[in-house]
């Protein structure tokens, strides 16, 4: 084997990866290449070296921050069921009843819950007759009298 | 109880069974995680990310694989998709070295603050050397060297032959040799 095809061997060895053919060709040829044994030990080193990286332990709380994760998520999915489906239900339920309500009120009138003494007096107090005049004293008199004022 | 049994009790909603699945994998997992994104904290989601999905996934197991090769896949996946996600938040935690200092205390290697500095600063360029590598050799290294997988099992969990997982730990290892060489006697 040449150097050259035993430095791309050199990894799987290390690591003993290779087949007992290819093991026993790479190791014939390092008894005798000082520059392949010391290609080997820099490649050995450098694995060596990259280890002392340190490892953390899980945190003691991993399984429970886990499990409230997955809790979290399961409820967020029910809520979502709930958003998606029964609040436009409930939007079109509430317009639809609007609509009857109102074309209930359309077809007769003022709503006849309302007495007419009442309804007199409603319609007065809020000025929701147009074409009365205005109260005396009351903004709408002073700003029209002003208004005329020539 | 084997994995594969545990793995059929979760399959029936075993609450146990899933947690024993946790315990057992969680060092790994996290681990794994830990060498992607630097600091615990995101390790910790992103493993807990890895054990949802296997409890989602659970309805439709089948022994076909080990499980190992299962969550670490996954655990790959998700840890490069936070690295690309997350490129700007990358560093390095130092919080778990400082608890290390503990445990190493022994350690004819830290007997000061100029020690620890040195340290710190080793295992930055180890950390910047490992995270230049790319994508594929990176998962190479990782799994072989700190989750010590055979060239069989990562090429499972890489999905690829055992020819290319030996061709990505070759050229990883050159690439390692090079920024390293200044640590290395």
């Amino acid at each position: 084997m040449k150097c050259r095809e035993v430095k791309r061997k050199l990894s799987a060895y290390m690591d003993g990866e290779l087949d007992l053919h290819e093991k026993k060709m790479v190791e014939v040829h390092l008894r005798d290449c000082v520059k392949c044994q010391h290609e080997l030990e820099i490649l050995k080193e450098t694995w060596r070296e990259i280890s002392i990286l340190p490892t953390p332990d899980p945190s003691p709380y991993f399984y429970a921050k886990l499990k409230t994760r997955m809790t979290a998520r399961e409820e967020k999915r029910k809520t979502s069921w709930v958003e998606q489906i029964l609040i436009p239900v409930s939007a079109v339920a509430v317009v639809v009843l609007g609509v009857f309500i109102g074309s209930t009120v359309s077809r007769n009138g003022n709503l006849q819950v309302v007495n007419s003494s009442a309804e007199e007096e409603l319609v007065s107090s809020l000025y929701l007759n147009s074409f009365d005049d205005f109260p005396s004293s009351s903004l709408g008199d002073i700003y029209i009298e002003l208004t005329s004022q020539e | 109880m084997n994995e594969i049994e545990l793995m059929f009790r979760v399959k029936e909603g075993d609450e146990e069974a899933f947690r024993e699945i946790v315990e057992r994998y969680q060092r790994q997992i996290i681990g794994l995680c830990f060498r992607y994104v630097g600091n615990q904290q995101d390790a910790e989601e992103i493993a807990q990310d890895v054990f949802i999905h296997l409890y989602r996934a659970a309805s439709t197991y089948q022994p076909r694989a080990k499980l190992s090769t299962y969550l670490y896949r996954i655990a790959v996946n998700l840890s490069l998709n936070r690295i690309r996600d997350d490129k700007w938040k990358r560093f390095i935690s130092w919080e778990f070295i400082n608890r290390d200092k503990k445990k190493r205390a022994a350690s004819p290697m830290i007997d000061g603050p100029d020690s620890l500095m040195e340290q710190k600063e080793q295992y930055k360029i180890i950390r910047e050397a490992i995270d230049s590598l790319p994508a594929n050799q990176k998962t190479a290294v990782i799994l072989k060297r700190f989750q010590g997988l055979s060239y069989e099992e990562i090429a499972e969990v890489m999905n690829c032959s055992v020819s290319a997982v030996e061709s990505r730990l070759h050229r990883a290892k050159q690439n390692l040799k090079k920024k390293l060489k200044h640590l290395v006697t």
